[in-house]
């Protein structure tokens, strides 16, 4: 039971570090973020369904979806975010219209494909599929996620420490002005930023769909489950990001077996907490630039 | 006179709106315009003026909501008790949600609200014994007076009474001394600090405000149709007093009544195009945001503004100088200010070492060095901005260690800054007055009433600030913001809001760098005449003609050591000083003459 719940908390924590880093990568370069990045992430989960439904391979499926949330995230930075950064705007307001972009991907979504509760078919043997690990049941779909988001974050590590757009997105996080003189395109950096955790947004809603039932306003809670996530990693390291949100899982699914009433209140109550006593997160250590609370 | 006039217009209007269409649904429609815009005006103080953000008003809403709901269903409360209760709960989880917030902004404080508004969400839905979840509560007691209901337009002029009072009551909190120091707040906190505003308390006052309009509009929102449930509360709600906000115009002040009857009716309207209906929040929401950032009322303003708007009256010659006002009585003699061992380090690199200084009451001491000295950091630990690792910093005799920004200030530790940190939203003229807060004893209800005490805060800063504005040469940009005028004018309206606040010791950060001869000199006259009244004045400056024309002592700082201190000529010869600035092989021949 107890390893049940554990293997079960990681993979649903593993979704909350892919949309956390998506939070993460943007703040880092432009302080601002998505806060539709739920909406995104429904909207990947209905896209797939679409093409799921279709007979579309699940392969191809996938990089469909890639393709429509870069899209989507470049398209993000370039209506909701670049033309607020102006002066003559008030200091959150790309909080509000990013909030707005979500809100019409949520209302696109209930004229498309309706406002009822969707089910994916069965994709890597759906959720009721037991698998028998040391004579431990783990849900086939569970382990998917677990492997695939870990895959992807170790992809993810390996672009921001390895790679020169990494590199690049390090000293635009930085300073900005610094980077510009060097001969780095900022603005083309924030653009990537949001691509990235747009898409990053569309791969959790692609993984999410078979463990969960898909609809219009699945968002908002695993937007929520990110900060939290990101904000128990304080914000400030990619790593401590992973281990917050793999926690944040864990503890959910904890409380729902302790109480399943208020089950989703304690991830909140975790982000009060959290904010009260550990502003800067569970595992210390600040970069330069990267202060949310500031 | 004309006020009176505005608001008989207002009650006539109300008394009127309900027979334009005579049906309940309008009425209805009304109502329902009527406490939202109360909510909104609210959230206005939060967002428009103080400048933080609440992405869960819905929660307060709510709670507002089910306070009334419950005390007067369940428990069968009177109304006249249960409204009340329902501002002060709401109000108090304000409180409880501002105080761990505050510490936190921006982003973080955005969160927290969201966070709050789903618990207040998922309470209502979960918490079923007590709110009914998506049940509800039922038999909330409808309005009635002397025994008889009150009707729906009854109900419609007490909703839309109360929110013109409220809607009067803001406007004047926001065009006084408070609202300019809530605007204060937003637009700079460390220069608010520097004035003296308790900026922590500031901001906790404005959630504690914005909740309780929050509580009142739900309270009667729960009585319009004596049943709530769970439905009322949720994200979507938060997101449709925020739309209506910034549709109608952040910080206007009419932008809450604004956005609210506008987005109210076009839901109505748009109910019928099914489909297109859910697109208006998002699309109005993106669209007001970058084609118009300051909404319908916001855009009314400008153009009001720009039809009738009079030529800038020239600058002129500036009148005779009247005397500058500063703090009476002052001691004339002793030491006004005292810092020993005073020690910062900031990773490796020790910034500030080990320094003593003392300034006489009723000088002028320069703190002179090369960059990177450690000049600045001095004055941050003085003025409190920076906590050091060690040393003592005290005020004629009183210890300041481990205090706040704004309680140094409000001893008399005044201070400006090397970038300057102009209240963007303010006048020149208001920027003074704010200047004077340290001054100001009236209260948030004194200010809201206009009541006496208000008042004559109001006036004494109205005349400082002439005095002032007259005496730096400013009278002729008193309306113009700071971005609308020149460095060297900026530079002064710096210095004119800290002598607003008639310190006890003025901490200047470079006074004249960046400013012409002409300016500089001004700035010298003034200083000396500041001098001449007690002011102990301590400077950082480059400019070495004005430090040793002006100061009577010069501390010199290298690499956050003292290396010298005494007259202007002693430290001019001193051969230490003089390897500091010019290097070892210059410094036995050369002398410091102007301009390190």
């Amino acid at each position: 039971m107890i390893v049940q719940v554990l293997v079960s908390g990681i993979a649903v924590g593993g979704i909350y570090v892919l949309v956390a880093q998506g939070f993460y990568i943007t703040w880092r370069t432009s302080v601002t973020l998505n806060f539709g990045q739920g909406d995104f992430l429904m909207f990947g989960a209905f896209v797939a369904l679409s093409f799921l439904r279709a007979g579309v391979p699940v392969v191809l499926t996938a990089a469909l979806v890639v393709a429509c949330l870069a899209v989507l995230g470049a398209a993000l930075e370039r209506v909701a975010i670049r033309p607020v950064m102006t002066a003559g705007h008030a200091a959150l307001t790309w909080a509000f219209t990013t909030l707005g972009v979500g809100v019409i991907i949520q209302n696109a979504a209930i004229s498309i494909w309706g406002n009822s509760s969707q089910n994916f078919p069965p994709l890597f043997g759906g959720k009721l599929e037991l698998l028998r690990i040391g004579g431990v049941g783990v849900y086939a779909a569970e382990l998917v996620i677990i492997v695939l988001s870990t895959v992807i974050m170790l992809a993810y590590l390996w672009v921001l420490r390895r790679t020169l757009f990494g590199k690049a997105l390090a000293a635009v996080a930085f300073s900005g002005d610094t980077a510009a003189l060097f001969g780095i395109n900022v603005r083309r950096m924030h653009m990537l930023a949001y691509v990235i955790a747009s898409v990053l947004a569309g791969i959790c809603g692609f993984l999410v769909g078979p463990i969960s039932v898909v609809h219009p306003f699945i968002g908002l809670n695993f937007a929520l489950k990110g900060m939290a996530a990101a904000i128990l990693g304080g914000f400030a390291s990619p790593l401590g990001i992973w281990a917050g949100g793999l926690l944040l899982g864990v503890i959910e699914l904890t409380s729902n077996l302790v109480s399943s009433q208020f089950g989703d209140l304690y991830p909140f109550l975790v982000i009060v907490l959290v904010l009260i006593f550990r502003p800067s997160g569970l595992f210390g250590g600040r970069e330069a630039g990267v202060d949310p609370a500031r | 006179m004309v006020r009176l006039v505005r608001v008989a217009v207002a009650v006539a209007v109300i008394a009127g709106l309900p027979y334009v269409f005579p049906t309940a649904y309008f009425t209805h429609l009304l109502t329902t315009i009527a406490y939202s815009t109360i909510v909104v005006l609210g959230l206005n103080v939060l967002i428009g003026f103080s400048g933080q953000i609440s992405l869960g008003h819905a929660g307060f809403y709510g709670v507002g909501a089910y306070t009334t709901a419950l005390l007067s269903a369940q428990h069968g409360w009177s109304l006249w008790l249960t409204f009340p209760a329902a501002i002060v709960v709401a109000a108090a989880a304000g409180l409880v949600l501002a105080l761990p917030a505050i510490r936190t902004k921006g982003l973080y404080l955005a969160v927290m609200t969201i966070a709050f508004g789903f618990v207040v969400e998922i309470l209502s839905q979960r918490w079923v014994e007590f709110t009914g979840g998506t049940m509800g509560v039922y038999g909330i007691p409808a309005l009635s007076w002397l025994g008889t209901p009150v009707g729906g337009v009854g109900y419609f002029y007490v909703v839309g009474v109360v929110a013109l009072a409220l809607q009067l009551l803001l406007n004047t909190l926001v065009g006084s001394l408070w609202g300019k120091t809530l605007t204060a707040v937003k637009d700079s906190e460390q220069a608010a600090e520097a004035v003296g505003i308790d900026v922590l308390r500031w901001k906790v006052l404005a959630f504690v405000v914005s909740a309780g309009c929050a509580g009142l509009g739900g309270a009667f929102f729960a009585h319009q149709n004596g049943y709530i449930n769970s439905d009322a509360f949720t994200f979507s709600t938060s997101l449709f007093f925020l739309v209506a906000l910034i549709v109608g115009g952040l910080g206007n002040r009419y932008g809450p009544v604004v956005g609210v009857t506008v987005l109210t009716l076009l839901n109505q309207l748009s109910a019928q195009l099914y489909e297109y209906r859910f697109y208006t929040l998002g699309v109005l929401l993106l669209g007001v945001l970058i084609f118009m950032p300051f909404g319908i009322a916001g855009g009314v303003t400008a153009l009001t503004r720009r039809l009738g708007r009079r030529p800038a009256p020239g600058s002129g010659p500036p009148p005779a100088a009247p005397a500058v006002p500063t703090a009476a009585g002052a001691a004339r003699d002793g030491i006004a200010l005292s810092v020993r061992g005073l020690m910062k380090h900031f990773g490796g690199v020790v910034a500030v070492d080990g320094v003593d200084v003392e300034v006489a009451t009723g000088t002028i001491h320069a703190l002179i060095g090369p960059n990177g000295a450690g000049k600045t950091t001095f004055i941050n630990l003085v003025s409190g901005r920076l906590v050091p690792d060690r040393g003592h910093v005290a005020c004629a005799g009183i210890a300041l260690d481990g205090t706040r920004p704004f309680r140094r200030a409000r001893r008399g530790v005044i201070r400006t800054f090397q970038n300057l940190q102009l209240f963007s939203d303010l006048t020149v003229a208001e920027n003074v007055s704010v200047g004077a807060h340290r001054h100001v004893r009236a209260t948030t209800l004194e200010f809201a009433f206009g009541l006496p005490r208000a008042r004559r805060a109001e006036a004494e800063a109205r005349r400082r600030t002439a005095a002032l504005l007259a005496a730096l040469g400013l009278a002729g940009i008193a309306d113009r913001r700071p971005d609308e005028i020149a460095y060297g004018h900026r530079k002064l309206v710096e210095l004119a809001r800290a002598l607003a606040a008639e310190p006890a010791v003025l901490l200047l950060d470079e006074p004249v760098a960046g400013l012409n001869a002409t300016e500089a000199d001004r700035i010298r006259e003034l200083l000396a005449r500041m001098r001449a009244q007690g002011v102990t004045i301590l400077l950082i400056e480059h400019n070495m003609d004005f430090v040793m024309k002006i100061s009577e002592r010069v501390t010199v700082l290298n690499f956050g050591q003292k290396i010298a201190d005494g007259t202007p000529e002693t430290v001019q010869r001193d051969p230490v000083v003089l390897e500091a600035y010019l290097g070892r092989r210059h410094g036995a021949t050369a002398a410091v003459t102007t301009r390190a």
